[in-house]
């Protein structure tokens, strides 16, 4: 079972001194915690947190004033870059979504959750893909000016065809070369006031024949033959 | 004494000779290496196999299959006669039923290297389930190697104790005691055919009863497992007695043999034509429209297995045979018996693939493997089935056909499996012998 | 007399992988093996769908669905009528479950299982964290293994490990030769699925699909049938839909977390 030391509920000192032989002994600990922040309503039709909106405005809906556009706006890098090609160079934005299997980049080396999330993978929509010549399981080098890593090719039909995806929180000796944050940039985006690295701009082509991807085809049971591959 | 030596019947290799004896060093190098890896096996378990949670039966279960076909021939061949009071194909008899022992003992010993605990297989006994159609194979495996036992004892004593064997154990040889064992023959034969038949018959049903693996769950995989034991079973005992004819005293009558040879013929037309056909037809025809699709769908298969069997294993053959005046050739019989074999090994590794190539739900990420943990970098996942037999599995196997192939090789040598006479009719009616 | 069975509510589930992870704590599964596994209905990989992306203002057709998928715990059991020695039998209480000091490893029931549930030790085990997890001991090498709905709990009155766990309530236990117990409402009042039901197997498992369930409305680790009168007082409102507090929609709150059942 999942279980949770929450270092808020209980202040004392010596509660901390149990629970830690308990936890030496036990190898889990369950806390009487009541780790939900939230408990009244939220101002929403559901009173839940919404994430997904049915009746959202699209982009040829009558209930748009004009200046909604859902095209994906340029890079922040080729806004600020001096001569303006730097998109033609490196079309794709490059994201590096929060996943379900980390937190940040911990518990990169858990074996159960890397069972299931085996590699780093970019998600890339077929069409992307295919104009690339890159088919579904390829290893493909990502790169720009700053960098470059190579991952393994995952199609997503749910991801837009301007957009590539590797969940952060990989390490570097997690990637056959290279690694996500190379390619990242520390221009600031204006909304947030943060680091804008959801909004990077590479161009994705297959990896070098030649290379060494025996550390994740070694001990691989369909071989790399992308028409059986299931598993992440 | 005297008399008896000339008449009764012997065994049709008085020596093994140069050649027999390099044979059976061969046979009893592939066994140790065969007992060796089994042993390896049995250290390691079966991680050391080409199976895995997707493909959970390999090599030993295609050949276990294939050996429970082959063991049909010898001892079909030897009761359908009799059961008519037929002397036909009277010369084939004894070999045949020493093939059938063979193969059955082949067959029954395929199953202990794939058992992940042989140690607990006394289970079988102690606490079956008799819903299971594996807890009836395992009866009448028994009981068809018994029979086969039984059966060569019974054509071979009143020679054996004539020749003054102790392999006769107490039986001595008498005008009335050949009588007496033709009568027992009779009833035998009885009781072998209906065995043959369930036999086989249960052994498809281990695949016939499973609803979880795509065309398993067929009511025509029983008839399908008669029939291609027909053709193995057949196809085996002509290789056996050309190459006994070849090398030792065994004589194979040329009539007999181009007969022999039309029946396995007209077993392949039913075999690989119709019951193919019969199979096949209803599914295309349901599934596709065009009159051009349904055609290529039924004629059409898509695996190498597939034609391996079909073409090479049952086209080929059955021209051969189907061609009256190839038929008459002995090393045309031989190269089609080999060929039907040869083809229905491949039928049962087809059968196998059929059930475990495609999963019924493959979504990803699939099915864990079950394969070796070599850290964080282990794919687990397969959402299809793929095997490849392993060096492990390749050398218990051979090992273990190369028992069948011994205990062959000691019927030739020490029972009386010789033609009878063709001017006295005594070997099977018995009454001729003057005391 | 009790049936224990599943009911799973696919509008609920979120993809997140805890019933998987549980599973494997829990039942001390080894590495490289999986009793349950979260599959993704829709595209070629995990978490991907079918369907293509909508672009130019295209309605999309994208669509994905998870299935969180173990033993589905059959009343006409295939691995049970084939396994040669008795060692996979159905219980009394309906849990289909492995002797593992029986099983003799010939893997018919793998051959029989249409739902590829059951996975063999074909390597010595191997597990992370080394010494192993959970409550169950370890099965040696070359028998067969799969989900047992935790019967090792169920029999000290708690419910299975994924069912605890599921932080989107999605999955819900219960006996279902009680009218009243949850599970059976769930089955009578949404629609339902079995896995491949046209197998003729008849599973314990059912997939809710279409409108969502209330989940499991019970916060505490016990079986539906252990609960106190208020816990199952406040269970019966919230599976009604009513609501449980001033709020409105409640999010699941652990009304108590005396668990400590390790």
């Amino acid at each position: 079972m999942i279980r949770y030391i929450w270092p808020e509920t209980n202040p004392c000192e010596s509660f901390y001194d149990t629970l830690y032989d308990r936890l030496v002994e036990q190898g889990t600990v369950h806390i009487d915690d009541d780790p939900v922040l939230y408990k009244g309503e939220f101002d929403t039709p559901t009173g839940r947190l919404e994430i997904y909106d049915e009746d959202a405005p699209t982009e040829d809906g009558d209930d748009i004033d004009g200046e909604v556009s859902l095209e994906v706006p340029d890079p922040i890098e080729s806004r600020t870059d001096d001569d303006g090609d730097y998109r033609d160079e490196y079309p794709l934005m490059f994201m590096q979504k929060h996943s379900k299997w980390r937190i940040h980049s911990q518990y990169e080396y858990q074996p159960w959750v890397r069972e299931i999330n085996e590699q780093p993978q970019l998600d890339i929509n077929p069409k992307t893909a295919k104009r690339r010549g890159i088919e579904d399981g390829d290893y493909v080098r990502v790169f720009n000016d700053r960098g470059q890593m190579i991952v393994r090719a995952k199609y997503n039909d749910a991801i837009r065809p301007e957009i590539v995806n590797t969940d952060q929180g990989w390490w570097e000796r997690d990637y056959i070369k290279g690694h996500h944050n190379n390619l990242t940039h520390m221009d600031i985006c204006n909304a947030t006031g943060n680091f804008a690295f959801y909004d990077t701009a590479v161009e994705v082509e297959p990896a070098p024949e030649d290379l060494d991807t025996s550390k994740y085809t070694e001990s691989n049971p369909r071989g790399s033959t992308p028409d059986s591959a299931g598993g992440e | 004494m005297a008399d008896a030596d000339t008449t009764a019947r012997r065994p049709v290799l008085s020596s093994f000779g140069t050649l027999g004896r390099g044979w059976l060093g061969v046979l009893a190098l592939l066994l140790v290496i065969g007992l060796g890896a089994w042993a390896y096996q049995l250290q390691h378990g079966l991680i050391e196999t080409g199976m895995r949670n997707v493909f959970s039966w390999g090599l030993y279960i295609m050949l276990f299959v294939l050996f429970v076909g082959l063991s049909a021939g010898g001892l079909i061949l030897s009761s359908a006669p009799k059961f008519f009071h037929s002397q036909r194909y009277e010369g084939f008899a004894r070999l045949g039923v020493l093939v059938s022992l063979g193969c059955i003992i082949v067959a029954g010993l395929l199953i202990l290297p794939d058992i992940g605990r042989p140690d607990r297989i006394y289970q079988f006994v102690t606490s079956p389930d008799f819903r299971s159609p594996m807890v009836w194979d395992f009866g009448i495996v028994m009981l068809y190697g018994a029979l086969n036992v039984w059966y060569l004892w019974l054509l071979t004593r009143r020679d054996l104790a004539a020749r003054g064997s102790r392999l006769s154990l107490w039986v001595s040889d008498s005008a009335a005691g050949r009588d007496r064992d033709r009568t027992l023959m009779f009833w035998t034969a009885v009781c072998a055919l209906p065995a043959a038949v369930a036999l086989h018959s249960v052994t498809g049903w281990i695949f016939a009863t499973q609803v979880g693996r795509g065309d398993w769950f067929s009511p025509l995989v029983a008839p399908v497992f008669i029939a291609k034991a027909l053709v193995s079973g057949l196809g085996l005992l002509l290789v056996v007695s050309i190459l006994a004819d070849r090398f030792t005293a065994f004589t194979a009558d040329r009539g007999e043999l181009t007969s022999l040879g039309k029946l396995l013929g007209i077993f392949l037309a039913f075999h690989v034509v119709y019951l193919l056909a019969a199979e096949r037809l209803p599914h295309a025809w349901a599934h596709h429209f065009g009159f051009w699709a349904i055609t290529s769908n039924f004629l059409i298969g898509d695996t190498v297995y597939f034609w391996l069997w079909t073409g090479l294993g049952g086209a080929v053959p059955l021209l051969l045979l189907a061609t009256p005046s190839l038929r008459r050739r002995t090393s045309v019989i031989f190269t089609a018996s080999v060929l039907a074999v040869f083809g229905t090994l491949f039928e049962g590794i087809r059968l196998v693939f059929t059930g475990y190539q495609r999963v019924n739900i493959n979504a990803a990420p699939g099915i864990a493997t079950g394969g070796e943990y070599a850290g964080l970098t282990t794919d687990a996942w397969a959402t299809a089935g793929t095997y490849t037999p392993t060096a492990v599995e390749i050398a218990v196997t051979v090992g273990v056909i190369s028992i069948g192939a011994l205990i062959v090789m000691a019927g030739l040598r020490y029972l009386p499996l010789q033609r009878a006479a063709p001017d006295a009719a005594y070997a099977t009616d018995g009454g001729d012998r003057t005391q | 007399m009790t049936n224990y069975g599943l009911v799973i509510d696919q509008e609920r589930c979120i993809g997140c992988q805890t019933c998987a992870m549980t599973c494997k704590q829990e039942n001390n599964v080894p590495m490289g093996q999986f009793w349950n596994r979260v599959l993704t209905v829709g595209g070629e990989h995990v978490d991907t769908p079918s369907g293509t992306y909508p672009e130019d203002g295209e309605s999309g057709d994208l669509d994905m669905n998870y299935q969180p998928t173990a033993c589905q715990h059959c009343e006409n059991a295939p691995c049970v009528k084939v396994c040669p020695v008795n060692a996979t039998y159905t219980r009394d209480d309906g849990i289909v479950e492995i002797d593992y000091d029986k099983c003799m490893g010939c893997r018919y029931c793998m051959a029989a299982c249409p739902y590829n549930a059951r996975v063999f030790n074909w390597d010595e085990p191997e597990h992370r964290p080394e010494d192993g997890t959970g409550d169950v001991a370890e099965r040696p090498q070359g028998v067969v293994e799969k989900c047992t709905f935790c019967s090792h709990r169920v029999e000290d009155g708690l419910d299975p490990a994924c069912v605890v766990n599921c932080p989107a309530d999605a999955r819900i236990f219960g006996d279902l030769d009680d009218d009243d117990s949850t599970v059976s409402k769930y089955i009578s009042e949404y629609n339902t699925e079995q896995l491949l039901n046209e197998k003729g197997t008849d599973p314990s498992t059912y997939y809710v699909q279409g409108k969502m369930t209330p989940g499991r409305p019970w916060t505490s680790d016990k079986l539906e049938t252990e609960l106190g009168d208020d816990e199952a007082a406040q269970a019966t409102r919230r599976r009604n839909g009513a609501p449980t507090s001033e709020h409105g929609p409640t999010p699941h709150v652990p009304a108590e977390t005396a668990g400590g059942d390790d």
